[in-house]
């Protein structure tokens, strides 16, 4: 569980990043975070991170007080996190499978353990195939689905996405909310920052709205709704029939947005996937 | 917060200290930069360390050959010359006290004034007093040890060169100050340039320690295998610089001996040297591509690194 109550955040320039931010979110939950570039987004996810400390008000993530937690307690509350960012941050020179194993080596895990863990969780995003493969040779999308491998290898109880698609094309972009779709399945709490109202408008989930340093809209957005428990049991059939529906729709699309989709700044380091 | 089942497993050395060894390899042009650098300015402070010590040796020479002459009374007993010497030899900075009788003394005197010897052919050998010709160990303490000489019965004269040993000794003392200073400068420049190179290194590995933040690893284990590079390029780099040295004063040292017939320069073996020169070598090594490591990297560590690339707010 998340919550935040009236959290401002200031910083030392005066810049007032975030006002009064009640918000809670349940373990479990999937929340697209949206809004303007400058109005908050960030600095929300930094306290989330603990990259960040509240001026005022109170932080709860997982029963633990952010604004009174002692700096040496910092890395171990981050290993409840799976961080996702939207520049990949891959280790150029590691293989798939070592980018994925460091983030399991880095908090000391057993080598059995890790060969063990790897190839199932790089199963889990399709990637089973190219773990001898180094980040430059995977397309975009490919390079973001590593970072999800390695952001869900911990066990995380938290996923955070930070413009998870903003380097990926549009049927990538889908293709990864997808995933962590999927993720969220298993109830893993995830929130993601984006940008695309497209993709907040496909998942029927919940979008809070900031504006300013301030929470403007907490809706639900209007396909659908799944809870928990719901999305626990029948998750498989909701998400492959919400998958028949977009690759209907991506049919469509596909007709007259290729061309669209594929200018330099959207592609990212797309490379050999099409 | 943070029970112990959370801190889970322990860190693993091994795959620490390998961590260490494949940071080296995978940052292989930086890795030989590193070692380019510092051996770069551990061989000027080799140097530079080198040529004091051989200064210093030199100079030392030089005053030991400023002996001083205690002319003894000619009516002194054989036992009093004996305790007279037994005296000398117990004053704390005399290093040697040598007897010379005036039977020897005399072919000396004349040996070394050369041709004007003439003049005194036929003189008696016992023209010139009994004398014990004495050396002194440490120079700075020369005007004591001619009081403490001065004190002994029996002495017609004193014989010593003030001057020209305290001119000796003020030349030891400024050289040994430039010495220091020169190669506290080069410790200095060294220092920067190793910490330039370093932070360079760190730059280029700032991604690596962001992952390692972010998916919980703690600071200790982001440090470590930085530490144990830097320990292993200093140590390399102390090695081979060492080695280096020793070549360059191989060959000086066969130069020098080259013309120490004119100047009688003996050059300082390098084996009296060896260890200290390893010791210091290595030391400078291992501290500063540890803490080199250590104060780039706390940069990194303290760095609000989330934001920093791709997000505008």
């Amino acid at each position: 569980m998340i919550e935040f109550k009236n959290v401002s955040k200031s910083y030392s320039n005066g810049t007032k990043a975030l006002d009064g931010v009640n918000l809670r979110i349940e373990q479990g939950e999937f929340v697209f975070i949206v809004g303007d570039s400058g109005a908050g987004k960030s600095t929300l996810l930094k306290i989330m991170m603990r990259e960040e400390v509240a001026s005022e008000g109170s932080v709860v993530i997982k029963n633990r007080s952010l604004n009174t937690m002692k700096k040496r307690d910092i890395p171990y509350f981050r290993r409840h996190l799976g961080i996702v960012f939207q520049d990949f941050r891959l280790i150029p020179n590691m293989t798939v499978y070592d980018n994925v194993a460091f983030a399991m080596r880095v908090i000391g895990a057993k080598e059995k353990k890790i060969t063990n863990r790897v190839p199932h969780v790089l199963g889990r995003v399709g990637l089973a195939e190219k773990a001898k493969c180094l980040p430059n040779e995977l397309s975009g999308g490919e390079q973001q689905r590593v970072a999800l491998a390695r952001a869900i290898v911990n066990n995380a109880d938290i996923i955070i996405a930070d413009e998870p698609t903003g380097n990926v094309d549009t049927k990538r972009s889908f293709e990864i909310v997808e995933m962590l779709n999927q993720i969220n399945a298993s109830g893993t709490t995830v929130i993601m920052v984006t940008h695309s109202e497209e993709l907040v408008r496909r998942f029927g989930r919940r979008i809070i709205t900031i504006k300013d340093g301030k929470i403007v809209s907490d809706d639900i957005s209007n396909i659908s709704v799944e809870p928990v428990a719901d999305s626990q049991v029948f998750g498989d059939l909701d998400i492959a029939g919400k998958r028949a529906i977009r690759e209907a729709d991506e049919f469509i699309r596909s007709y007259n947005s290729t061309i669209e989709d594929s200018t330099p700044e959207q592609q990212g380091g797309e490379t050999d996937e099409q | 917060m943070s029970n112990k089942s959370e801190r889970g497993g322990s860190a693993s050395l091994t795959y620490l200290t390998k961590e260490g060894f494949r940071n080296i390899r995978s940052n292989s042009l930086m890795s030989l930069a590193s070692v380019g650098v510092l051996m770069s300015c551990l061989i000027m402070i080799g140097v530079a360390f080198l040529l004091f010590v051989n200064i210093d040796s030199m100079l030392g020479d030089i005053s030991q050959e400023n002996v001083i002459m205690v002319f003894i009374e000619d009516d002194a007993t054989d036992d009093e010359i004996v305790e007279m010497g037994r005296k000398i030899r117990d004053i704390e900075n005399v290093q040697e006290a040598v007897f010379v009788p005036k039977e020897e003394a005399f072919p000396e005197v004349m040996e070394s004034i050369g041709s004007a010897a003439a003049l005194f052919e036929g003189m008696e050998s016992d023209l010139l007093p009994d004398a014990y010709e004495i050396t002194l160990n440490d120079m700075e303490k020369y005007d004591a040890s001619v009081k403490e000489l001065e004190k002994l019965d029996n002495v017609i004269q004193l014989r010593h060169n003030r001057e020209f040993a305290s001119q000796l000794t003020n030349i030891r003392t400024t050289g040994g100050y430039i010495s220091i200073a020169v190669i506290l400068m080069l410790l200095v420049v060294s220092l920067f340039i190793i910490s330039n190179t370093v932070k360079v290194t760190m730059y280029n590995r700032r991604l690596e320690i962001k992952i390692m933040k972010s998916v919980g690893a703690t600071k200790w284990f982001i440090r470590w295998p930085f530490i144990v590079e830097g320990i292993v390029l200093g140590v390399i780099s102390g090695l081979i610089s060492l080695g280096i040295v020793f070549v360059i004063y191989f060959f000086a040292s066969d130069a020098v001996a080259d013309i120490s017939g004119v100047f009688a320069v003996k050059p300082v073996p390098f084996k009296d040297y060896v260890l200290v020169m390893l010791a210091a070598f290595v030391a400078t090594g291992v501290i500063t591509g540890a803490f080199g490591s250590i104060v780039s990297m706390n940069k990194y560590l303290k760095e609000q690194d989330y934001d920093s690339d791709n997000v505008s707010e």
